[in-house]
């Protein structure tokens, strides 16, 4: 038996005597104060191991981690190598066991570091045996400078001879590391909505600025009579800058509309899934607001709107590229459209205005809002994986006061 | 709740692009030669065989007659199209700027009534 593995039973017994006594601890406690640590003395974390031979390691949990463990895995670096590995030991009755594979520690010498992680069905942590900041340590040497003894047994076998699994073969190498939060996950790496431990430059904050433009379109029927200018936000101005307050007859007018306000947005979104963002934009109309009526409804510059965003494709924020999307949005936001109508007036009708014609035609200005919801779909272009440029349209029904807008808009976005 | 459904109503409308929730007017109220405002191409008014422009300014109604409040103005148009197009000029030349007339001086003769534009305060003070 090399020191290795000696070591190692040695370091499940103590972790054994050292189970029972909290596992008196309601599970729930425990849970709140984090992995269980496997004690091990400091100076049984040493041992001494040839060249071209498997790292076996054997662990036998405590049987109150044992009965919530569904994975234990086992960390490790070999020495001048920059990266851990993680490999997961295979449950053998009451043990779980494994071997650092014989290649992988091949003829370098030197010491290599290990430590292991138990994780519960859910991917928390629950115990742990030594860390990456303290780990154990097996010092890899060539057989002329080991005791005697100590370099026997088998050396690395022909790999197509060594099925992966058996004992000083090489165990099962472990792709994905399942974590609960951020805290499981070591090196870098972040728990991902799957579940696993990853390493991806995915920014989950970005912050958008952009400028907004609306296009509004509205029903001209009835717009300019005093009671649609006095109470459904319209305003009807002649030829001659005069607001209009005649007494128009009612016609099937046409639709109408024009450009609305340009804003100009900041926004920021959360990214909750690796396609779907949520977030809020934040808007100021620096432009293309209308003539507010006496006693009418001042202007409102600042919009507010919520967002809920999908992206079509494949972890879009994991790298750079084309980032295609399509959004739900609502919120709070004054619109004034521009148009035009022709009114005819109604000559038996006392006029309350002088100098309108039988028929005009004259400008109309909806002040529609305050709420809205649309939905809308952009391209974003990631020219790194953190920084985009983005445009996009939206189309909003607005209300009360309605009017249908188009909001075309156009900006960057970065994460952070 | 009637402006709201209304309001509602315009919005929807718009949104699916369709023309309006008002209902198609019917056949709109016309000016008649004594409504104030009124532009009425009178032929022979002048001269017999053409067309004189007047605006109805007031109207004095009396049991079996009435009189008119006209101004005229100073146009010769040849056609009642043409006179219906000159009276859209809100700068027309004047000829007389107050004249008054028993009705028959245009139900007597062919005439037509042109357009229409509601009278400013300073037209109104035209009428003694």
């Amino acid at each position: 038996m090399s020191r290795a593995k000696f070591f190692a039973i040695a370091a499940l017994a103590i972790a054994s005597v050292s189970g029972p006594g909290r596992a008196e601890e309601p599970g729930e406690d425990r849970a709140a104060m984090g992995p269980e640590v496997l004690h091990n003395p400091t100076l049984e974390r040493t041992a001494e191991q040839g060249i071209l031979r498997a790292v076996p390691i054997s662990i036998e949990l405590p049987i109150d981690i044992a009965l919530r463990a569904r994975r234990v895995l086992v960390h490790y670096r070999l020495w001048g190598d920059p990266d851990w590995t993680a490999l997961e030991l295979r449950r053998n009755g009451a043990k779980y066991e494994g071997a650092i594979p014989c290649l992988e520690i091949s003829t370098v010498t030197g010491d290599l570091r290990y430590y292991i992680r138990v994780h519960d069905a859910e991917g928390r942590v629950i115990a742990t045996g030594a860390s990456r900041a303290r780990p154990y340590l097996v010092t890899i040497k060539h057989d002329t400078v080991l005791e005697p003894g100590q370099g026997s047994g088998a050396k690395c076998p022909d790999p197509a001879d060594c099925p992966a699994g058996l004992l000083g073969c090489p165990s099962e190498r472990v792709v994905e590391i399942a974590c609960q939060s951020d805290a499981d996950c070591e090196g870098g790496t972040t728990c991902s909505w799957r579940g696993f431990c990853e390493r991806a430059d995915r920014r989950k904050n970005w912050f958008t600025l952009g400028v907004q433009q609306d296009v509004g379109a509205f029903a001209t029927a009835g717009a300019c009579s005093l009671y649609s200018q006095e109470n459904e936000g319209f305003a009807c101005f002649r030829a001659d800058d005069a607001q209009y307050t005649g007494t128009p007859v009612q016609t099937n007018a046409k639709l109408s509309g024009g450009l609305g306000p340009t804003r100009v947005v900041l926004g920021y979104e959360r990214l909750i899934h690796y396609d779907t963002t949520l977030g809020v934009r934040l808007g100021w109309a620096f432009f293309g607001e209308g003539p507010t009526p006496r006693e009418g409804t001042a202007f409102v510059p600042f919009s507010v709107a919520a967002r809920a965003t999908h992206w079509f494709g494949d972890d879009l924020f994991a790298r750079s590229g084309l980032r295609p999307y399509a959004f739900l949005t609502g919120g709070y936001a004054m619109v004034d459209v521009k148009g035009s109508t022709v009114v005819r007036e109604n000559p038996l009708a006392p006029p309350y205005q002088g100098g309108n014609d039988l028929e005009q035609e004259v400008t109309v200005w909806k002040r529609a809002g305050d709420g809205f919801v649309g939905a809308g779909t952009g391209l974003a272009f990631a020219w790194e994986s953190r920084r985009a440029a983005f445009v996009e349209v939206a189309a909003h029904a607005v209300f009360p006061f309605g009017a249908f807008v188009l909001a075309p808009s156009a900006g960057v976005t970065l994460g952070f | 709740m009637q402006a709201l459904l209304r309001n509602l109503c315009l919005g929807w409308a718009s949104a699916v692009l369709v023309a309006g929730c008002a209902s198609d007017a019917l056949t709109p109220p016309e000016a008649r030669i004594d409504t104030p405002g009124a532009f009425v191409a009178v032929e022979g008014y002048y001269e017999p065989g053409e067309l004189t422009l007047v605006r109805i300014l007031d109207r004095l109604q009396f049991e079996e007659a009435r009189l008119l409040f006209m101004t005229v103005h100073d146009a010769r148009p040849e056609t009642y199209d043409e006179a219906r197009e000159l009276a859209k000029d809100h700068e027309l030349p004047i000829r007389e700027l107050i004249r008054i007339e028993p009705d028959t001086v245009v139900t007597q003769s062919p005439h037509r009534v042109v357009w229409f534009r509601t009278l400013t305060a300073k037209e109104q003070e035209r009428v003694p």
